[in-house]
């Protein structure tokens, strides 16, 4: 009988990235720049997700969050809530990880060109719509209005906030910003995402939007655009599930049909109701 | 029907003992109490297994195997794992050479299928490793093997291809059909490889329409065509069949370990106590378990067994179907002949035709 | 710094502390990898602060009680060190039966003197951070889970049953031998490799139960296979009668 163990290529083996910045954003979420140690570009799209090692630990799937127009390494924002995430915490500027990716199918950007750009986040969900964002507003000229409504907990919560002045100060884009709870010194909107809707007023065959953050939010927000009348097709979202391997295989990520870390986990809605 | 020899049993077994110098050959092997398993053999007697069902594990683990190392780690000297330090990874990729024997046309099926999934969009190369190396040397089925195998009614009581050899016991021969340039190239090392005669190809068309006959019952399990099971699933999806299904379900996962079409995986890292070396290993795993669906943060996307339930037979026909226009279930009925509390896929979908028809009248 | 760590002792056999001794090889990369503060098989009792304290045995008597929060204040983290800390065990079979019953089965005439309370495992008491199931603990459990604290990292600790790593083993199921076994695999949570089934007898339950647990459908598989019926909920009850959810076993 004969057992080789070959040495070859494969789709779970992590590549060696080394965090070259680090800054903590909230009180769960931590920014890293990361650099691959061949220093190869990440090469992704925005919406999509690479899967973080820390050997030993484990591994977790997280969103890109920077652009694809940086190719001097790449950014995550990490939420600590999980086995590994909740080591990646500790871990320094200067400390490696490892990473496999990019993943998944990212927004398909293509239907919003010459048209208006909707942008709906919820909490966490502004950090793979950030990588999409930065992208619009690069080549600012083949959109025309770009609104961005961004809704979190709290003040505290709030993620990229040097970003979000920026977005406000920008007379190109349409910023509207509202937290669930908070004191006398806010300036902004109180309420869920969805109470941002009657503030601007919309041209429904012509809008993309673009939606991310908890599934319940979706629910919400998609109400809201259905009736305003922006199409299933012209909806885009993206859909959070246990992406273990990234590769669709394990499973775990199964929705009706699709994997999502390989189908997805962007998807329009009239592709989610299909599920 | 592919290229058809008679080549006598003691030739073929001379050709897979030579074989067997160079390859590891499997088998199934009785385990007692009517149960059977793949096992390491010397040669091909085994392809005789008196009785023998569908084995305890499909042949899927000589590809994806229970448990297998994808990765192994290390920290450089003075460091320990999990800190961030540098590190080292390596991908793990065992290639055994292997040769299958006596694998029935359900499990010839259920390879295809898994092969399907495991290179799609992304190969897997620890599978294909193996995959690329096992040469598949099936066994035709006479009769149903026994009162529960649903195959016929899968359309896997017979298989075209995904075979290199496959076999029909012809007396102190064996009738085989060629299916691949291996399966030639195995046929030529025997002695005495002859064309059937008129007489054999006689007898083969008597053969194949008394099969007709002992399988036609099996067929009937089912109420409907399988092309209608997608949809079935789909209506029934608010049936109450799946909580009473629910109910008497023990969640317990061993339906989905003994599926030659479930290929799901955990994935898990092993830490050496010293904290400088270990290993990342995947392990079968089963969407009728409680955590499959968790994810990071608590949320559990099916979190009743009678969701859970339900995604499995939603995946094996609407999803595969979807995907593959397949339905990835052979009928070899392994999950109904482990189940404690005699969950039967035909049952189920009988009942949801039953009940979908009632509600539209 | 190396982490401090100390190991007690309720209501058991003190086994699983035993098991951890047996660990012989290891045990020197063990015991070099953290502070031995307390051993209560190995060593007197120390006080101060642990940053892990490895609790053995059930709860069985009010002084235990006041013992265990005086641990869980001072224990960074805690670890109910086997089946009777994480499930009560057989302890717990007590509770079944009144405590004059008890009593008078156990220690007939002398038995005022003992003033015992319903067997509670660790959690129902001060709050525990994870969990080794087995009686006794498999050496494999403890070194995975001690290893897991020293990264740190969640530790592998299965909500699957013992089915799961029976098919994997690809043992033939006792109930397929037909032979008098009723194993409890399908209620019965893994991380034991399937042990007693691999070497062709029931598993007992010793690990206590999966979450979501299918209680009636299990008894009745061991009725169909010929056990009666109470016999069925007193095997179910055997190991985990103090655990919540037994009281539906019925």
């Amino acid at each position: 009988m004969s057992t080789a163990r070959e040495m070859r290529e494969s789709i779970y083996l992590p590549e060696r990235a080394q965090i070259v910045e680090k800054k903590r954003m909230t009180d769960d979420e931590t920014w890293y720049h990361l650099r691959f140690e061949s220093g190869r570009a990440l090469g992704h799209d925005p919406g999509q997700f690479v899967e973080v090692s820390l050997l030993g630990v484990g591994e977790a799937p997280i969103s890109v969050t920077s652009p694809p127009s940086m190719t001097d390494g790449f950014e995550l924002c990490i939420r600590h809530v999980g086995n590994v995430t909740d080591r990646l915490r500790d871990l320094e500027e200067g400390d490696w990880l490892g990473i496999r990716g990019p993943f998944g199918r990212g927004f398909d950007i293509e239907p919003a060109r010459g048209k208006d750009v909707l942008f709906v986040a919820g909490g966490l969900g502004l950090v793979p719509l950030r990588s999409l964002i930065k992208t619009v507003l690069e080549n600012r000229e083949d959109f025309r209005r770009v609104i961005l409504f961004y809704g979190t907990r709290s003040p505290d919560t709030l993620l990229y906030e040097e970003e979000l002045a920026e977005w406000e100060a920008d007379p190109d884009v349409e910023f509207h910003l509202t937290v669930d709870m908070t004191d006398d010194t806010w300036k902004h909107n109180v309420g869920v995402v969805t109470s941002l809707f009657p503030r601007v007023s919309l041209d429904p065959e012509e809008t993309v939007a673009y939606v991310c953050g908890p599934d319940i939010m979706f629910r919400f927000v998609v109400q809201q655009t259905s009736r305003l009348g922006i199409s299933d097709e012209n909806t885009f979202l993206s859909l959070e599930r246990r992406m273990k391997c990234g590769v669709g295989k394990c499973g775990h990520c199964q929705e009706g049909s699709v994997y999502v870390c390989r189908e997805g986990p962007c998807f329009s809605y009239a592709e989610v109701k299909a599920f | 029907m592919n290229a058809t020899k008679v080549v006598s049993k003691r030739a073929f077994d001379v050709m897979i003992r030579a074989l067997g110098e160079a390859s590891e050959l499997v088998a199934p092997v009785s385990r007692g109490y009517d149960r059977f398993s793949f096992a390491e053999v010397e040669d091909a007697s085994a392809l005789q297994c008196e009785g023998y069902i569908p084995t305890i594990n499909p042949p899927k683990k000589y590809f994806l195997p229970a448990e297998e190392v994808l990765v192994e780690f290390s920290a450089p000297d003075g460091a320990t794992l999990g800190s961030g330090s540098e590190f080292r990874a390596d991908a793990v990729v065992d290639s055994p050479t292997r040769v299958l024997l006596g694998v029935r046309t359900c499990d010839i099926r259920a390879i295809a299928m898994s092969d399907r999934a495991y290179a799609d969009t992304y190969e897997d190369d620890n599978y294909f490793a193996k995959r690329e190396r096992a040469t598949i040397v099936g066994l035709s089925c006479l009769e149903p093997c026994d009162d529960h195998a649903f195959c016929a009614a899968m359309g896997a009581e017979n298989a075209e291809e995904g075979y290199d050899l496959l076999l029909t016991d012809w007396g102190d021969s064996w009738m085989v059909s060629v299916g691949t340039e291996r399966g030639d190239e195995m046929l030529a090392a025997c002695d005495g490889v002859g064309e059937p005669t008129a007489e054999d190809r006689e007898q083969w068309a008597s053969l194949q329409s008394d099969r007709r006959a002992a399988f036609a019952p099996v067929a009937e399990k089912i109420s409907v065509e399988k092309e209608r099971l997608p949809d079935l699933v789909d209506e029934g999806e608010g049936s109450s069949l799946w909580t009473e299904y629910g109910d008497l379900c023990l969640g317990c996962g061993r339906c989905n370990m003994v599926c030659p079409t479930c290929f799901c995986f955990d994935v898990e890292d092993e830490v050496s106590l010293d904290r400088t070396s270990g290993e990342r290993k995947r392990r079968w795993d089963g969407c009728t378990l409680l955590e499959f669906a968790l994810v990071a943060g608590d949320e559990n996307f099916r979190s009743e067994r009678k969701d859970r339930l339900r995604h499995k037979l939603y995946h094996k026909t609407r999803s595969t179907f979807d995907r593959y226009e397949e339905i990835f279930c052979t009928g070899c009925a392994r999950c109904f002949r482990t189940c404690l509390v005699d969950i039967y896929h035909p049952d189920m979908y009988n009942a949801l035709e039953e009940r979908l028809g009632g509600d539209s009248s | 710094m190396k982490p401090k760590v100390g190991f007690f002792s309720f209501t058991s056999c003190e086994g699983c502390q035993l098991q951890v001794l047996n660990m012989e090889e290891q045990l020197l990369d063990i015991a070099g990898a953290v502070d031995l503060v307390t051993f209560r098989e190995a060593m007197d009792p120390i006080d101060g602060d642990y940053d892990v304290a490895f609790v053995e045995g059930s709860i069985s008597r009010e002084s235990e009680i006041t013992v265990l929060r005086e641990i869980r204040r001072k224990a960074g983290v805690l670890v109910a060190l086997g089946a009777c800390a994480a499930s009560g065990c057989v302890n717990a079979i007590k509770n079944r039966f009144t405590p004059e019953e008890n009593l008078h089965e156990v220690y007939a005439e002398g038995a005022r003197h003992f003033d015992t309370i319903d067997v509670k495992p660790l959690d129902q008491v001060v709050s525990v951070d994870h969990y080794l199931r087995t009686c006794p603990i498999t050496r494999e459990e403890f070194a995975r889970l001690f290893t897991s604290l020293l990264l740190p990292r969640r530790p592998y600790d299965p909500n699957f049953a013992v089915c799961v790593d029976c098919r994997i083993a690809e043992n033939v199921c006792v109930y397929d031998m037909d032979e008098g076994e009723y194993c409890m695999g399908p209620v019965t949570r893994a991380g034991c490799g399937a042990l007693c089934p691999t070497f062709e007898s029931s598993c007992i339950g010793c690990r206590g139960f999966i979450d979501q647990p299918n209680f009636a459908s299990m008894i009745k598989v061991m009725e169909d296979y010929g056990m009666p019926r109470e016999d069925a909920i007193g095997r179910l009850k055997m190991f985990n009668a103090a655990l919540p959810g037994a009281e539906e076993v019925e």
